[in-house]
C-alpha cells in the first residue's frame, strides 16, 4: 500500500506523523505543566497563604497582646477599641484558616488556638476590669503576667505548631510540584527523544524512498527531456514545413478565392444563358406545337396522295386490262395476218395482191403489239412506280407518324428543357449564392490561415523555447539527480 | 414521261399513217423476191415453217385428248369446221413430249389437214435467197437453215414430218391387226 503512496503523501505522513509528535508532546507538556501549575498553585494558593494567614493571626495575636499591655499601662479607652477590633480581626482570620485547613491536625491545632484564645480572652478581660477599676497598673500588670501571658505563650505556641505544621506542608508540597515538574520534564524529554527519533527515522526513510523515487523520477525527467528535445526539434522542423504548407496553402486559397469569384461570374453567366435558354425552348416548343399542325396537315395530305396513288394503280390496272385486250386484237389481227398471208400464198399469182395487204396488216399487228408491248412495260413500270410511290407514301406516312411522334417527344423533351433549364438556373443562382458565400468562406479561411502561419510562427518560437526549456530541463534533471543520489549512484 | 408519252403518240400516228398507207399504195408485186416463213421455238431450238406449208396458224385452240391416243398426239381439235388430229411437234422431232398442250398450232398442208402444236410463235420471217441454206443431210426432217436478225433457225419439211406421222400410224395400225 505505502509502494503505492506518491511523494506528497508521504511527504503529508511524515508531515502528519511529525505533527502527531509535536500535537502529542505539546498535549503532554500542556499536561505537565497543568500538573505543575495546579501543584504550584497548591503550594501557593493554599500551603503558602495558609502559612502567610497564619502569621498574620501570629502578628494578630501580638497585636492584641501588644495594645492590651499598651491599655494596662496607659489605661486609654481607645485602646480597648483597637483590642476590640484586633481581637475582631483575629477571629475573622482565624475563621478563614479553619476554612482552608485541609488536615485533620491543622484542624485539631486551629480548635486548640480557639479555645485557648478563649481561655485568654477571659483572662485579658479579667486584667482589663481590674485595670479599669484599680487605677494602679501594678496590678494589673501582674495579673496580666499571671493570668494572660502564659494563655497568650501558649496560643502562641499553637500558632507556632501552627505554622511550623504549615511550613512543613508547604515544604512538602513544593517538594512534591517539583517532583512532579521533573518528572513532567522527564516525561516530556522523553517524549521528545522519541518523536526525535520517529522523526529522524521518518526522515531517513523519506530520504531514501523520496529520493529513490525523485532519482526515478529524474531519470524519467532526463529522457523524457531528451524526447521533449527530439520531439521540439521535430516540432520545429514540423513546424517550418507547417510555415511552408501554409504558405503554399494561403497560395492555392487565393487560388481558390479567384476561382470562386470566376465562378461566381460563370454563374451569373450560366443562370443568364439558361434563362435565355429557358425562352428559347418555350418558343420551342411552340414551333413545334406549329409544326406538330403541320405535321397534322401534312399527314392527311400524305393520305389524299395515298389514296390518289392507289386510285391511279387501279387506273393503270384498267389500262393493263385494256392493253391485254389491245395485245389480243394485236395478236389476233396479226395471226388472221398471217393466215391471209398463207392463204395469198396458197391462191398463187391471185393471192399476191391480197399477201401484199396481209402483210401491211400483218406489219401494222406487229407494231400495234410492240406498241402494246411498250405500253404493258410502261404501264408495269406506272405500275411499279405506283406501288413504290404508295410503299414511299406510306413509308412517308410512317415517317410522318414517327416525325410526329418524334416532335411530341421533341415538344415533351423542349418542356422537360425548358424545366431542366428552370432548374439549372435555379441550380446556377443557388451556385451563385453558395459560390459567393464560399468566396466568404475562402476568405475567412484565408484569415484563419493567416493567423494559422502566426500560430506557427509562434509555435516554430514556442519549439524553439521548448527546445532549450527540454535543454535547462535536462540540465535541471542532472543537477536534481547529482543532489538526490551520491555521485557514485548518480554516477551509476 | 412527256417525252415517252409523245413518242407514243407520234408512233400511235405512226401507225395510223402506215395502215393508210397500206390502202394507199400501189402493191409492188415483187413475188420471187422473198419467202415468208414462221419462225417458232421448240424445245428451246428455233425453228420455222414456210408458209406454202402450212394452212393457217392458230392459238388457243380447244384440245381434246383422246384415249388410247399415242405419245405425240395431244387431240384433236375443231379448226374452220374440221377435226383436226394435233401432234406435239416437239414429240415429232424427237423432244421430250409436253404435259400440257401447247398454246401454238400450225394446220400443215396435206390431204388430210394434221394440227402441229408448238410452245412458243417467234414471229413472221421474210427471207430472201441469199438467207437460205440447204440441209447437209436429207434424212431429217430439217430442209435447211435460216438467217435472220434474231438468229439462225432450221426450216421444218412438213412433208417429212408427215411422212413420218404416216409411218407412224400405219405401224401402229399393224401392230393393231397383229393384236
Amino acid at each position: 500500500m505505502a509502494r503505492h503512496w506518491t511523494f506528497g503523501q508521504k511527504v503529508a505522513a511524515g508531515f502528519a506523523a511529525s505533527v502527531v509528535l509535536t500535537v502529542v508532546v505539546g498535549l503532554v507538556s500542556i499536561y505537565a505543566l497543568r500538573s505543575v501549575v495546579a501543584g504550584k498553585d497548591r503550594v501557593i494558593v493554599v500551603d503558602a497563604q495558609l502559612l502567610i494567614d497564619a502569621e498574620k493571626l501570629r502578628v494578630l495575636a501580638e497585636q492584641e497582646s501588644s495594645l492590651l499591655r499598651a491599655f494596662l499601662l496607659m489605661r486609654d479607652p481607645r485602646l480597648l477599641q483597637e483590642l476590640e477590633a484586633a481581637r475582631t480581626a483575629f477571629d475573622a482570620e482565624l475563621a478563614g484558616l479553619q476554612r482552608r485547613a485541609y488536615t485533620d491536625e491543622g484542624q485539631r491545632i486551629l480548635e486548640q488556638i480557639v479555645s485557648g484564645e478563649v481561655d485568654l480572652r477571659r483572662a485579658a478581660d479579667q486584667v482589663v476590669s481590674l485595670r479599669q477599676k484599680d487605677g494602679a497598673p501594678d496590678a494589673a500588670i501582674r495579673a496580666f503576667e499571671e493570668l494572660a501571658l502564659p494563655r497568650r505563650q501558649a496560643v502562641n505556641q499553637q500558632i507556632d505548631a501552627f505554622v511550623s505544621r504549615e511550613q512543613t506542608l508547604l515544604t512538602t508540597a513544593q517538594q512534591a510540584s517539583t517532583d512532579e515538574a521533573f518528572a513532567a520534564t522527564a516525561w516530556l524529554a522523553s517524549i521528545v527523544v522519541l518523536a526525535a527519533l520517529f522523526a529522524a527515522v521518518v526522515a531517513v526513510l523519506l530520504t531514501r524512498t523520496l529520493g529513490r523515487q525523485i532519482g526515478t523520477a529524474v531519470h524519467h525527467v532526463q529522457s523524457s527531456s531528451a524526447e521533449l528535445q527530439s520531439a521540439a526539434t521535430q516540432q520545429a522542423t514540423g513546424t517550418k514545413e507547417q510555415a511552408t504548407a501554409v504558405s503554399e496553402v494561403t497560395m492555392t486559397i487565393n487560388e481558390l478565392l479567384a476561382t470562386s469569384r470566376q465562378i461566381a461570374e460563370s454563374a451569373q453567366n450560366v443562370a443568364r444563358i439558361a434563362a435565355e435558354t429557358a425562352a428559347t425552348a418555350r418558343a420551342g416548343t411552340g414551333t413545334v406545337e406549329g409544326t406538330q399542325e403541320s405535321m397534322a396537315a401534312i399527314r392527311r395530305q400524305v393520305d389524299v396522295v395515298v389514296g390518289q396513288i392507289l386510285d391511279l394503280g387501279k387506273k393503270s390496272q384498267e389500262i393493263g386490262g385494256v392493253l391485254d385486250i389491245v395485245s389480243e386484237l394485236a395478236e389476233q389481227t396479226n395471226i388472221l395476218a398471217i393466215n391471209a398471208s398463207i392463204e395469198a400464198v396458197g391462191a398463187g399469182e391471185a393471192g399476191k395482191r391480197f399477201a401484199i395487204v396481209a402483210d401491211e396488216i400483218r406489219k401494222l399487228a406487229d407494231r400495234v403489239a410492240g406498241s402494246a408491248k411498250d405500253i404493258r412495260t410502261l404501264i408495269e413500270d406506272v405500275r411499279g412506280a405506283v406501288g413504290r410511290a404508295v410503299m414511299a407514301t406510306e413509308s412517308s406516312s410512317k415517317a410522318v407518324d414517327s416525325g410526329s411522334r418524334q416532335f411530341e417527344e421533341v415538344n415533351a423533351s423542349f418542356r422537360q428543357i425548358a424545366g431542366l433549364v428552370t432548374t439549372t438556373t435555379e441550380a446556377a443562382r443557388e451556385i451563385e449564392l453558395s459560390t459567393k458565400q464560399q468566396a466568404t468562406a475562402v476568405e475567412q479561411i484565408n484569415l484563419a490561415i493567416t493567423n494559422v502561419a502566426q500560430a506557427s510562427r509562434e509555435s516554430e518560437a514556442s519549439s524553439g523555447q521548448t527546445l532549450q526549456t527540454a535543454s535547462q530541463l535536462a540540465t535541471l534533471s542532472r543537477d536534481l539527480m547529482r543532489l538526490v543520489q551520491s555521485q557514485g549512484s548518480a554516477a551509476a | 414521261m412527256t417525252g415517252k408519252r409523245t413518242g407514243f403518240a407520234d408512233q400511235a400516228v405512226e401507225l395510223g399513217r402506215a395502215f393508210d398507207r397500206t390502202f394507199a399504195q400501189a402493191p409492188t408485186l415483187d413475188a420471187g423476191a422473198s419467202t415468208g416463213f414462221l419462225r417458232v421455238r421448240v424445245g428451246g431450238d428455233a425453228y420455222a415453217f414456210a408458209l406454202d406449208a402450212i394452212v393457217g396458224l392458230f392459238v388457243d385452240k380447244a384440245v381434246v385428248p383422246l384415249p388410247r391416243a399415242g405419245p405425240q398426239m395431244l387431240g384433236i381439235a375443231g379448226i374452220r369446221g374440221a377435226i383436226v388430229p394435233v401432234y406435239s411437234l416437239r414429240g415429232l422431232l424427237g423432244y421430250e413430249v409436253e404435259r400440257e398442250c401447247p398454246r401454238w398450232l400450225v394446220l400443215a398442208r396435206s390431204p388430210a389437214p394434221v394440227g402441229l402444236a408448238f410452245e412458243q410463235f417467234g414471229g413472221y420471217l421474210e427471207a430472201r435467197p441469199s438467207d437460205l441454206a440447204p440441209a447437209p443431210r436429207t434424212d431429217s426432217h430439217i430442209l435447211g437453215t435460216l438467217r435472220s436478225e434474231s438468229g439462225p433457225c432450221a426450216i421444218l419439211g412438213i412433208p417429212s414430218i408427215l411422212e413420218a406421222l404416216d409411218d407412224g400410224r400405219r405401224h401402229a395400225g399393224d401392230a393393231l391387226k397383229e393384236r
